[in-house]
């Protein structure tokens, strides 16, 4: 995966989180910003990259601000990178470990 | 994109430069924590070989390899990414895989793609420097070279499988496969 991917997936999660908090469901954002319910879902599993006035158009229905809904650097934790990035829980385990020390000295 | 050959080799051997490394082998592993890498060495039963973690938050960055791997590999893999460290400050995780250092895996881009390609050249150029191949392959006759034990001694000196030397020296344009 790359790092695009992430970056998506956690504006995808933004989005879903700050929808619940006005009670809206994906049918209904999609009808308030001219997108399919499909595009939507998409969008809030990182599948889709979505153009930026959308994302406006997005911030304005979901009544927050779009910096809310970007990733940055620093809020995407290393765990959050590991869980996107690598498939296999034996290596997730072997890196999360390596963090770990490498923390402590 | 095409591979930064040029570039690759430049910022292999100013490295070694700096490190006043005049000669095989090249501890890679040291070269790394000079620059403020940490190494986790760690046993796996898995086909990864290693990995690189930027925490650039904290300004740290990881080296995590697999010591289920010959010290060889070990040793390569360091290399390997270190050059990712060096060429391509983009990526906060990348994790390599046992056959993904040479093969294309299908679900990879061509941009990831490159980006081992440069890789393993930059581990080549930082283990195999060209000016130190050169000075040992001096008063080397073309015969010694398609000698099998020929490639595999020098290899041993140079701390790396007769696997790799053997396609640097093709690189170089000393044999031919």
């Amino acid at each position: 995966m790359t790092e695009n991917q992430a970056f998506y997936k956690d504006l995808g999660s933004r989005i879903k989180t700050a929808r619940k908090r006005v009670l809206l469901t994906q049918e209904s954002l999609a009808e308030k910003v001219s997108l399919t319910r499909t595009t939507v879902t998409n969008i809030e599993k990182g599948r889709q990259q979505l153009l930026v006035h959308t994302l406006v158009d997005i911030a304005k229905v979901l009544n927050v601000s779009v910096e809310v809904l970007i990733p940055s650097q620093q809020t995407t934790s290393i765990n959050d990178l590991i869980n996107v990035k690598v498939d296999s829980p034996e290596a997730q385990e072997f890196i999360r470990k390596a963090y770990d020390m490498a923390d402590r000295d | 994109m095409a591979i930064r050959r040029k570039h690759i080799r430049t910022t292999a051997s100013q490295l070694l430069r700096s490190n006043g490394i005049e000669s095989a082998p090249v501890e890679a592993d040291k070269i790394a924590i000079g620059l403020g890498i940490k190494i986790q060495y760690e046993r796996v039963e898995e086909e990864i070989s290693g990995f690189l973690l930027r925490d650039l938050s904290r300004d740290k960055a990881i080296i995590g390899v697999n010591t289920k791997h010959h010290s060889n590999r070990i040793r390569f893999t360091i290399a390997h990414e270190l050059g990712h460290f060096l060429l391509h400050e983009h990526e906060k995780l990348h994790v390599d895989k046992r056959f993904m250092i040479q093969l294309r895996d299908e679900k990879s881009s061509k941009g990831e793609f490159e980006d081992e390609k440069e890789a393993n050249l930059f581990a080549a150029e930082l283990l195999m420097p060209i000016d130190f191949i050169q000075a040992d392959l001096e008063d080397v006759s073309e015969f010694d070279l398609e000698e099998d034990d020929f490639i595999r001694d020098l290899a041993d000196i140079y701390k790396v499988s007769s696997q790799a030397m053997t396609f640097r020296l093709q690189y170089l344009g000393y044999i031919q496969l």
